[in-house]
């Protein structure tokens, strides 16, 4: 047993060790002062066909429309590594600003950004408490375009389609419960309830962001319920929702990127049963944010909330939804989308409202 | 309650319990087989997720189902062989290795699906080969029990059939006893003429090729492409499954089962409004319950003798 104790502190030790000589050794060019250069830190991994992918293509469109220095590095979920990487690069300085999700590594990056107010610091899909003043942080209202995409479902089950059935039931399945999961959540609910009120609303937790196959377990309980229709946030294992879908003949509302455009060439029937996407343009708010930056206007050490109103958030109006859902659909669908864009409709959030206010809606729709 | 009730009775959720069963009855058998053999199973993670990564992958450079399968149970054996390799001839402990090997696969997966599909996170841009669905001839128009045994992927058949021939082969046949033997003691093993090498390497491949077939269940049955990281908890599950079982293959399948119908109604019950951290930690108290269980009754005898 001491033996194995021994080895293990050996492996430790090297574990260590070698994540620290893990670090980009620099190309010394890339800051000679006149372009700005980004560091994109994916905590994660790319290929998500979601998030850090809509972040990725952020990043590549800042490097063609801005000009600017672009750099990512994918550091995996260990977040052990996460604290030496973000550290040694804010030590070496090699990079103006340091892009990471911040709804994951949020609370880390505040603390390292305070260590080295040199470094300036970009987070995604977070809100920021403190007032840092090498910190800027952008949050989505993934509450609003999930309102829509509760309309569309609640229309949709309603609906004589192909693959609807005559239960007025629509389902959400989450990656784990976590308040911006549970402010999908509720804009979803609202937007459901504003086209029936009597509806129900099927609510799962795969347990999991990874899990594929558990995620297609989750949904395929919920479409034998007689769900038709299924709105997951739950990441990569929301790939194993879609292809429940498929085998069971059931809809899908794809999350944070296009995921039906994705699927185009590849999966035709993955594709087909997806019939929007909420998106969070992560991309998009990467851009504007560096393109403000640029221009000396970047509003640091605050964070802005960008709605539909600001293209923060939309859902897919690919040629998937154009060909798979009827006229008398879209065009209501496109109505609420004006609505809220012009404030006529305000969505409930997880994020500000009260959490009893927020639990009252999504019990109000439960089976 | 009665919601409840009722959706438990169904042919779907029983149908869900076997479907869920199936990649963790091949980790545990595989597990078995390892500790039969006397070598520590705790790589079977990394191995089945090489091999879940290898089938899509196999399958679509073969075109074929059976290239995708053959494929993912030769990555299997041949991580299965370098733990060997690491621990019976260079001596390395065995924990560490199978951490190692663990760690090696989570990362090699996503490097190899990444040069082959362009894609970090899974293969589904490959054309998916997937083993047939088998409608099981007299028994499909049997009502009730029909729906819920027949159409099952062949490979959950396959690991069905596997618990009866592996209780033959390790109780039955001269090579099973060796294979005992040398796990239980292998200084007496050796003391009277047997090959402990040789039989550790059997080990590995009858092992390796189990934990492939695992593997292969999770990308080319369960759903149809490999995503990173699926097995996700499988391997170690199928462990805890091993000891609920008391090394048995009869009492391992009664506990795949065990952690089948604790998973299934996990997901059954969230739907119905019960809070879902609460249900997300069933299969954990049911192993929790089931090895103290085992512990107590093991007490039990072991107090008579």
């Amino acid at each position: 047993m001491n033996k194995i104790r021994k080895y293990l502190v050996v492996v430790l030790v090297l574990l260590v060790l070698l994540t620290g000589c893990g670090k980009e050794n620099g190309n010394n060019n890339s800051n000679d002062g006149s372009k700005l250069s980004v560091v994109f830190v994916v905590t994660g991994q790319l290929g998500d066909r979601s998030f850090n992918d809509s972040a990725h293509e952020g990043i590549k469109a800042m490097a063609e429309k801005l000009g600017v220095e672009t750099k990512v590095i994918e550091i995996g979920r260990d977040q052990t590594v996460w604290r030496p990487t973000f550290e040694d690069l804010a030590e070496e300085g090699e990079y103006d600003i340091i892009i990471t999700n911040g709804s994951n590594a949020g609370e880390l990056i505040e603390e390292i950004a305070l260590e080295y107010p040199e470094q300036k610091f970009i987070l995604f899909d977070t809100e920021m408490e403190s007032e840092i003043v090498n910190l800027y942080a952008i949050s989505y209202l993934q509450n609003e375009a999930s309102y829509i995409a509760g309309v569309l479902a609640a229309l949709v089950t309603k609906s004589d389609m192909e693959y609807a059935n005559e239960d007025n039931k629509i389902g959400f399945v989450g990656g784990s419960e976590h308040p911006i999961i549970t402010d999908f959540l509720v804009g979803y609910v609202e937007g459901a309830k504003s086209v029936d009120p009597n509806i129900t609303v099927y609510v799962s937790y795969i347990g999991s962001w990874d899990d594929t196959a558990k995620g297609k377990e989750t949904a395929m309980a919920q479409y034998n319920q007689g769900v038709d229709i299924i709105f997951p946030a739950a990441e990569q294992a929301g790939l194993g929702c879609v292809e429940a879908a498929v085998e069971m003949k059931k809809y899908i509302i794809g999350v944070d990127s296009d995921q039906a455009m994705l699927f185009k060439g590849v999966n035709e029937d993955s594709a087909n049963v997806i019939l929007t996407s909420v998106l969070k343009e992560v991309g998009n708010s990467l851009v504007r944010a560096v393109d403000l930056e640029q221009k000396g206007n970047l509003p640091w050490g605050t964070f802005e909330t960008l709605g539909i109103k600001e293209d923060g958030v939309g859902i897919a109006r690919n040629e998937y939804f154009d060909k798979n859902v009827p006229a008398e659909i879209k065009e209501e669908v496109i109505n609420a989308y004006e609505q809220v864009a012009n404030g006529e409709v305000k969505v409930t959030s997880a994020l500000t409202d009260d959490s009893k206010i927020v639990e009252e809606i999504i019990r109000s729709v439960a089976p | 309650m009665l919601e409840f009730i009722k959706i438990i009775l169904t042919p779907e959720f029983l149908f869900s319990v076997i479907r869920v069963m199936t990649p963790i009855l091949f980790a545990a058998l595989a597990c078995m087989v390892f500790i039969k053999g006397g070598i520590d199973p705790i790589g079977i993670e990394g191995i089945m997720l090489l091999a879940s990564m290898a089938g899509p992958v196999g399958g679509y450079y073969t075109n074929s189902v059976i290239g995708g399968i053959l494929a993912a149970i030769l990555i299997s054996l041949l991580a299965s062989l370098l733990f060997g390799y690491v621990t019976l001839k260079l001596k390395s402990i065995e924990i560490l290795a199978g951490i190692a090997l663990n760690t090696l696969a989570s990362g090699l997966t996503i490097f190899i699906i990444y040069y082959v599909a362009g894609n970090k996170g899974s293969t589904q841009s490959l054309t998916s080969k997937v083993a047939p669905i088998i409608e099981l001839k007299i028994i499909k128009n049997i009502p009730y029990i029909g729906k819920i045994l027949s159409g099952h992927n062949i490979l959950t058949y396959l690991g069905i059939i596997l618990v009866f021939v592996l209780y033959y082969i390790l109780y039955r046949t001269p090579l099973g006893l060796r294979i005992r033997s040398v796990g239980e003691n292998s200084a007496a093993a050796e003391s009277v003429g047997i090959n402990v090498l040789k039989y550790k390497y059997i080990t590995l491949i009858m092992a390796g090729t189990i934990a492939g077939l695992g593997g292969a269940y999770m990308s080319m049955g369960y759903v149809s492409f490999f995503s990173r990281g699926m097995i996700a908890g499988r391997g170690f599950i199928g462990m805890a499954a091993e000891a609920m079982g008391r090394g048995n293959p009869y009492g391992i399948f009664l506990s795949s089962a065990l952690f089948g119908i604790a998973d299934s109604l996990a997901t059954q019950l969230q739907m119905l409004d019960f809070p879902s951290q609460l249900i997300q930690t069933i299969p954990y108290i049911i192993t929790i319950l089931g090895i103290s269980i085992y512990s107590y009754r093991h007490k039990k005898v072991r107090k008579v003798i």
